[in-house]
């Protein structure tokens, strides 16, 4: 629950504004991989914006970037857990975005890809994405997931070698 | 790099640029806009606004409408299976899902893209289909595993009439937009329908009164310091007016037993989150009872057909709205009950509640059905399964 009574620093408002317009876009791109829906995205990214700033300020100044990520997948893993558990019910702004047109738009190839990377564990998707998307370090995705550096390599390369078998699989 | 990766790669990128680079959010004041809504709606769509006066605490109405408790003292609670329909998930990814729904001896496997499910209707359960493409509308699943739509698409929140002949929808217009519409179960025609909402609706109820529905109204950063807030609505098919019910406190839970004319609310008073009862009367909401927990994790209001009694879950309780009296439910202390997807009552006195263990790591989790008693508390195990949801009669 939001307190009412904490008090929100003066300049809160500038700062998560600023951090707003530059990484809007990034973190939306982030968080589609993550859920697969734009509007379930950007809703995502638009709570973990609310999170920042009723935090706000951070320790160091390059910690919100790192705060606003970990927030994109937490939130991510809330959605598609709503998803999976909440009567079988996907509130429709919530639907994954698996249609005919995304698959023209992707084409067959990537197509593949993506069902390949839906049908992965949660935890190993999130390292995959992190790791081939955003191009983080195995530190930094330990990070924002929580883990161990040695476990997000491991989770790593075990993705990778079970996204290997089910490319192979749907050729 | 190896070809998974390159590929792998190619897809993340191909994926994220599906958000153009020159696009932008809706901007940090856009809820705050939004919020106010109610208040330029008003001249449009709100033809009376109703200030309902709250009191504190566990007030009882002196001519309340609520049903005096009666029928047979409470006997041994059975083992035997819900008497309600029931859906089991199993698979562990979101492709490799598999639902079937169970209803008496019935079981029926749920076709990809088929989800909810709000009561028996028409030899079939009510639901949903969202098939690709963001698509979605209401629709009965029936024992054959075929599903018929109902109403028009883009519509979500399918609630019965209290005499099940008619179905109410939240049909998605234009931008933020909506409007409820009615439709005849057997016909699939429209009967009523709403004026237009500047704002669509989250959730229905529909009891003796009406149509009851929540907006939400959210108020981040601008308002990040304040709760979430919500709006509640009254709405009688074939009516041209919508009529708002002011209550400050409202938290946005909804429920309103279909034989009754009883609705149960959510409400917090400070850290507190409360379950509000009462009944629409001389054009107010006449609250009958109000019980509240210090920050439990959630509520939801759970009510009894015949809106005498109210279920708080997360603490165990049941509570007889007339009289104020609590009733433990005799759950093991060791296990938590499900708050969502929410309790289901099969008959005026008997709760079915989901449970799994506190603390629980394992996959997949282990639940249990269990069978409550809100008269003596009394509770008997049903179900032992997994991923299990309860479904309305």
């Amino acid at each position: 629950m939001v307190s009412t009574s904490r008090p929100v620093p003066v300049d809160a408002q500038g700062a998560v504004s600023a951090l707003y317009q530059q990484h809007w876009v990034g973190l939306l791109r982030l968080a589609v991989l993550m859920v697969d829906d734009r509007q379930a995205a950007e809703d995502v990214v638009q709570e973990a914006f609310a999170e920042l700033y009723r935090r706000w300020p951070l320790r160091g100044s390059d910690a919100a970037l790192a705060y606003l990520r970990t927030a994109v997948v937490n939130r991510s893993r809330s959605v598609l857990r709503r998803r999976k558990v909440a009567r079988l019910y996907i509130p429709p702004h919530q639907a994954p975005n698996d249609s005919a047109e995304s698959d023209a738009v992707l084409g067959e190839e990537r197509s593949q890809v993506q069902r390949a990377l839906q049908a992965l564990p949660r935890r190993t998707r999130e390292v995959l994405v992190l790791r081939y998307y955003l191009d983080l370090a195995f530190a930094e995705i330990a990070q924002i997931l929580g883990i161990s550096e040695s476990s997000a390599r491991a989770t790593s390369s075990r993705g990778l070698a079970v996204l290997t078998e089910r490319l192979e699989e749907l050729r | 790099m190896n070809a998974t990766e390159t590929r792998l790669r190619d897809y993340l990128h191909t994926q994220a640029a599906t958000v153009p680079d020159d696009a932008h959010g809706p901007g940090l004041d856009e809820s705050g806009r939004r919020r106010h809504w109610p208040v330029l709606a008003t001249a449009a769509a709100i033809a009376v606004i109703l200030v309902v006066t709250v009191t504190f605490l566990t007030r009882l109405s002196p001519d309340s409408s609520i049903p005096v408790p009666a029928g047979p003292p409470p006997g041994p609670v059975s083992h035997a299976a819900p008497e309600v329909p029931y859906t089991v998930i199993t698979g562990d990814t979101l492709t490799n899902l598999h639902a079937e729904l169970h209803d008496g001896d019935r079981t029926v496997s749920i076709p990809r893209g088929t989800t909810g499910f709000y009561g028996r209707v028409d030899g079939g359960w009510l639901g949903m289909t969202m098939p690709a493409g963001g698509r979605f509308q209401a629709g009965i699943l029936y024992p054959d595993g075929t599903f018929r739509t109902v109403g028009p698409e883009r519509s979500e929140g399918p609630t019965l009439s209290p005499d099940r002949r008619q179905v109410a929808v939240i049909h998605w217009l234009s931008g933020a937009k909506g409007e409820i519409v009615v439709l005849d179960v057997k016909s699939g025609k429209e009967v009523s329908r709403s004026p237009e909402l500047p704002v669509r609706p989250t959730k229905l109820g529909w009891n003796q009164r009406g149509i009851w529905f929540r907006v939400d109204e959210i108020g981040w950063p601008t308002h990040a310091t304040q709760p979430t807030q919500y709006g509640l609505y009254g709405w009688r098919p074939k009516s041209d007016q919508v009529t708002q019910i002011d209550f400050p406190r409202y938290d946005g839970g909804l429920a309103a037993p279909a034989a009754s004319d009883v609705v149960a609310l959510t409400t917090r008073r400070g850290n507190n989150r409360c379950l509000a009862a009462g009944v629409l009367r001389a054009g107010a909401f006449d609250e009958a009872r109000e019980y509240c927990d210090v920050a439990p994790a959630s509520t939801y209001p759970v009510m009894s057909p015949d809106g005498r009694t109210v279920v708080s879950s997360d603490v165990k309780l049941a509570i007889d709205i007339r009289s104020g009296k609590q009733t433990r439910l005799r759950l093991p202390a060791a296990t938590k009950v499900i708050a969502w997807p929410e309790p289901v009552f099969e008959n005026v006195s008997q709760v079915l509640l989901v449970t799994e263990p506190q603390g629980n790591n394992r996959k997949p989790v282990p639940q249990q059905i269990y069978r409550c008693d809100v008269r003596s508390g009394e509770c008997a195990v049903v179900l032992k399964t997994t991923e299990v949801t309860l479904h309305e009669q």
